[in-house]
């Protein structure tokens, strides 16, 4: 080509990268999937430092609210949430090695403010995160090993006693009020089982008036309204601003346990989980339901397709990702559910085994094991291969 | 079909001639245009563009004002149609990218700014991140010449704040 011709005309041109002006740069980093790419061009040089702006995604902002144990009586302490984020890991195996086992790390990051950061890597300035794994020597990883598929935030409770109240506390959903902006925000608490409001104006808890006669099992924020779901199943809508709830339908009787799951804005799962009394203990009997909501019509519909999604329930909250970017052979496909502590991903299809009644429906399937090393303070998994 | 043609000329002096519609992806140029400052006999002069670089930008220019007029022709096109003509123009745009060294991109960059060509600048930025991605801070030193700044101070900040931990 005639490119050759040109390149050597100013071959003896250095650009001065470093000198790029800022906007440019910007416009750079906004190419720049992953934001630890950003972060790794925020430590090449000074300039690239102050106009590489660092990820929002990494942010972990934390919020200080009236601590609500007492309730209703007022307290002078404190109590702090952090919005967290989480992201799924994927350990890529050697060249040599591209088959399972594979290793997945799933949970909230932060910087590491520990004194023993091991250094083992080559490139002192590269991004690392610490595993722990109860029982383990702390395992340091290299970023640039991993696939990282980020999994948006989770709010979570920092200061607690743990002997004090935290089983009682299951869990909290926070929105921002008037999206231009002020920062006004309210918080959704799910305490003794009950259901506790809190906005940034007021800064005092209220108890939302009573939904439901059962008690509420968790909280999570989809479109800018909370979903509630209780232990009967049933599930309300929140409205965060008139705190109005309203039943959202379902065409079935609910099963004994029941998942919210949201894949960000885009769709709102409910998982239910089936398991047959008089066969309980046969695990191919154990299927799920899982149904996706219709907003607008405010039901329930029944699905038996999830796209590239995979849902996470149970494992540090219930979280959804994307298995678009993932190889094919690692071990983790897309339209399929894991649940803490069970040994394969459930999937749509036939039972195998036994072909009684409905043939087709979400149960396990067996192409992987899956081996959980850890499931406090990180999700550690490892997939074999088992066929 | 209009072909209209206009001159342009780069600031070491080279003089190129170019369709009125390609020229018009440069909103700069298309203002120009616009407020009547085009004498039909003179050349547009763009003091801050070298010969080499703006024969880039026109050949950029000249592609895709040819897929924008495809576009009007066959507006009934199927989805596979409009697929293989967007394959086609990503084809080419990564061979265009692929063949001009980290320099060139760089002069392209500030060209394609100042001429304000807005797709030219995502395609360049798109390649210079593709150079970023997936590499230690040290390795895109290297790739792009940068001199490491930072006093030892700073470094040891900055390997702190990269340490990241689970929990």
């Amino acid at each position: 080509m005639a490119e050759s011709a040109r390149e050597n005309k100013i071959a003896s041109m250095m650009p001065e990268w470093s000198q790029l002006n800022e906007e440019l740069l910007q416009l750079i980093s906004k190419h720049l999937e992953s934001c630890f790419d950003v972060v790794h061009a925020r430590s090449v040089c000074s300039s690239w430092r102050s106009s590489f702006p660092f990820p929002s995604g990494l942010l972990r902002p934390s919020y200080s609210l009236p601590a609500f144990a007492d309730f209703p009586q007022e307290s002078k302490d404190l109590c702090t949430f952090e919005k967290v984020p989480l992201f799924l890991f994927r350990v890529r195996p050697p060249p040599v090695a591209a088959v399972l086992p594979s290793e997945y790390f799933l949970g909230g990051i932060s910087r590491d403010k520990s004194d023993d950061h091991i250094e083992l890597l080559p490139s002192p300035l590269q991004c690392s995160v610490k595993v722990k794994i109860a029982g383990c020597v702390p395992q340091l990883v290299n970023m640039l090993d991993c696939q990282i598929l980020p999994l948006g935030h989770q709010y979570r409770m920092i200061s607690w006693d743990p002997q004090d109240w935290r089983r009682d506390y299951e869990g909290m959903a926070f929105l921002p009020l008037n999206e231009e902006g002020g920062g006004e925000f309210i918080v959704l608490l799910n305490y003794t089982k009950f259901l506790f409001v809190l906005t940034s104006a007021e800064m005092r808890w209220m108890r939302l008036k009573q939904i439901s006669d059962d008690s509420c099992k968790g909280v999570v924020t989809f479109r800018g309204r909370f979903y509630a779901v209780f232990v009967n199943g049933d599930v309300f809508v929140i409205d965060p601003y008139s705190l109005e709830a309203t039943l959202v339908m379902s065409s079935h009787p609910w099963a004994s346990s029941t998942y919210l799951v949201s894949s960000g804005n885009d769709e709102l799962f409910i998982v239910e989980k089936i398991i047959r009394n008089e066969v309980y203990y046969i695990r191919s009997d154990c299927r799920l339901r899982v149904s996706r909501l219709d907003e607008e019509a405010g039901k329930w519909v029944e699905v038996s397709d999830l796209g590239d999604r995979v849902l996470f329930v149970g494992l540090l909250g219930n979280v959804s990702c994307s298995a678009k970017e993932l190889p094919d052979n690692c071990g983790v496909s897309g339209n399929s559910i894991l649940f803490s502590n069970e040994p394969y991903f459930y999937k749509y299809g036939p039972i195998t085994g036994s072909v009684e009644d409905d043939p087709n429906c979400w149960t396990f399937s067996r192409e992987n094991v899956v081996r959980f090393l850890s499931t406090f303070s990180v999700v550690a998994l490892q997939l074999v291969c088992q066929a | 079909m209009s072909s209209n043609m206009i001159m342009l000329k780069s600031s070491d002096g080279a003089s190129f001639e170019i369709e009125e519609a390609a020229a018009r992806k440069s909103k700069i140029i298309a203002n120009m245009i616009e407020v009547e400052c085009v004498d039909e006999d003179k050349a547009i002069p763009l003091q801050n563009v070298t010969g080499n670089i703006l024969a880039l930008v026109i050949e950029y220019c000249n592609k895709h004002i040819v897929d924008d007029d495809d576009d009007v022709a066959t507006e009934e096109a199927s989805e596979e149609e409009e697929e293989a003509k967007k394959k086609k123009v990503d084809d080419w745009e990564a061979e265009f990218m692929n063949s001009m060294s980290l320099e060139t991109m760089f002069e392209l960059l500030l060209a394609a700014n100042y001429l304000n060509i807005k797709s030219l600048i995502d395609l360049v930025c798109q390649t210079i991140a593709n150079n970023i991605k997936d590499k230690t801070p040290e390795e895109v030193r290297k790739i792009f010449s940068i001199e490491n700044d930072f006093t030892p101070e700073e470094e040891e900040e900055i390997r702190k704040e990269n340490a990241w931990a689970f929990g």
